[in-house]
């Protein structure tokens, strides 16, 4: 119970660390405005180039994608930021395990990663006029779910490997890109050369925004579950490669007294 | 005049190194026009050769030419700010709108950089034919368009000065700025309310103008918009200075001007 409890707590400082600092017309912009509007512009591309009224295919893949902002950059910038702000020794040295601090981290996180996901389907909604049927809601909410698991791992990875460059923000910008562009969102990934189809199923939300417009088309989600599992473990694979990247780094700044080099 | 040019030019060089130091920019000059090239590209593959050059190869660019000169410039002021330097700048005998309008020259080379990276990528990774029916009016636009952006840039730049709001707003305005002005598809695609402020942008009568280079249009039509972008672009640059005019009185009267 003691430890549920100190969960939670973690989680709510988390929360507040991560948008206290923000305004209200701020968090507004970034979290609601921002990802609308990105919604929108490919919806509305799409709507023109494929000659179609029916853009539930690029709703579905721009929305899941939107989930990016959270993971890069919320979780892609956990170690980072501490390092900043001159906590990350005080975590390493700490009793806790690393794992609890970054978990309830992640957790607040992919809450947000859902107000993105929410607002790109309610835009959808409301200018394309995307429907879901009422049956699909559990299945969907499951897939957003995975998907979000995945694209958060990913984010750790990441934070990982941002201790290593000084150039957090491009490296942080040119994954967030490459998410939007070979995850399938606005294009079939079939079109793309077999190297670069290699890329796409190894990133996260491919496998989910494929699933979910299957759903969408009223396949059951019990005769596509290989999907679901390949988004999850992909997820977890990266959550433990991360994990790890991230001991091996401790490890060696202990050794070599490089944690706060940067 | 001689003088007003050097600082410009010095201003200019400085920006041109300082900017490249910077990785977000670096990422809009480099990463984003390869990125936008592939997603556009794949998106207008089985579109005519004419619609790919228009939307992917001048869009993909104008959308990083685009981040590269107005985002950057305006948020230039808030990096000047930040650093303490503002108030230096301010004061200089070599006045802050010459330094301002230096700055942006520079982020406009390298808005170009970008767009040549862009057009290269387009270009080699899909080969699509296309023909462009007058490629004397194809420079026209594209000269008309860069002076637009530059004044657009001055103007925001001025804006950014006044207002520490802007700065929110400035992030949220790429997006919709694509969208209202047809970068990537006619605006003709949007619901007939918004086009009237599609019209009030200039990147819409750039975007126009090129298309007509490319595909030919009546004379009547080129003349139409070439005019169009030029009074916006005068305006733009009215409204910069008058901007200007106005942060030297305010940062006079209120003594604000570094105020975080």
């Amino acid at each position: 119970m003691d430890r549920i409890s100190r969960f939670i707590r973690r989680f709510i400082f988390n929360y507040k660390n991560a948008f206290g600092a923000l305004s209200f017309s701020g968090y507004l912009i970034f979290r609601v405005i921002n990802p609308f509007f990105q919604l929108v512009f490919f919806c509305t591309v799409a709507k023109y180039v494929y000659n179609t009224t029916d853009v539930t295919p690029w709703v579905i893949g721009n929305a899941l994608t939107l989930c990016y902002f959270s993971a890069f950059y919320g979780v892609g910038q956990t170690f980072v930021s501490e390092r900043s702000q001159g906590t990350l020794k005080a975590i390493i040295s700490a009793p806790t395990s690393t794992i609890h601090i970054v978990l309830p981290r992640v957790l607040s996180q992919s809450v947000d990663a859902f107000v993105s996901v929410f607002v790109g389907f309610l835009a959808g909604a409301a200018l394309f006029n995307f429907t879901m049927p009422l049956n699909t809601l559990l299945p969907s909410l499951l897939v957003i779910t995975v998907a979000i698991f995945s694209a958060m791992g990913i984010g750790l990875l990441i934070g990982a490997f941002a201790l290593l460059t000084r150039d957090i923000n491009m490296l942080l910008n040119v994954a967030s890109m490459v998410l939007i562009a070979l995850t399938g969102s606005n294009f079939d990934v079939k079109l793309l050369p077999v190297v670069l189809q290699w890329v796409s199923y190894a990133l996260p939300l491919t496998r989910s925004i494929q699933l979910m417009r299957l759903i969408a088309k009223g396949n059951p989600l019990s005769n596509h579950l290989n999907l679901l599992y390949g988004e999850f473990f992909l997820g977890l694979i990266f959550f433990v490669i991360g994990m790890a990247t991230f001991h091996i780094i401790e490890r060696l700044s202990l050794k070599h007294a490089t944690l706060d080099l940067y | 005049m001689r003088s007003k040019f050097n600082v410009i030019i010095a201003c200019l060089k400085q920006q041109f190194s300082q900017s490249f130091g910077r990785s977000m920019f670096r990422f809009c000059i480099f990463g984003q026009p390869i990125i936008y090239g592939l997603i556009l590209g794949m998106m207008y593959l089985n579109r005519s050769g004419e619609e790919f050059l228009i939307y992917v190869l001048f869009g993909s660019g104008i959308v990083s030419f685009w981040s590269s000169i107005c985002f950057s410039s305006a948020s230039d002021i808030n990096r000047e700010r930040f650093m303490g330097t503002l108030e230096s700048i301010f004061v200089a005998p070599a006045g802050f709108k010459n330094i301002i309008i230096g700055k942006i020259i520079g982020n406009t080379f390298w808005g170009l950089v970008s767009m040549i990276i862009s057009s290269v990528f387009v270009l080699i990774v899909f080969r699509k034919p296309f023909t462009i029916d007058s490629p004397l009016l194809l420079i026209t636009a594209f000269v008309l368009m860069t002076l637009s952006f530059i004044a657009i840039a001055l103007f925001m730049a001025g804006l950014f000065t006044l207002s520490r709001n802007t700065r929110l707003v400035m992030n949220s305005l790429e997006h919709p700025i694509f969208l209202l002005c047809g970068i990537v598809f006619p605006i003709e695609v949007l619901p007939k309310f918004i086009q009237p402020i599609s019209y009030l942008l200039s990147p819409t009568w750039a975007v126009k103008l090129l298309r007509l280079s490319v595909i030919g249009g009546h004379t009547n039509e080129k003349i139409f918009y070439l005019v169009g972008l030029s009074i916006l672009t005068a305006l733009y640059w009215i409204l910069g200075h008058l901007l200007f005019m106005k942060i030297d009185y305010k940062a006079r009267v209120k003594a604000t001007l570094g105020v975080y």
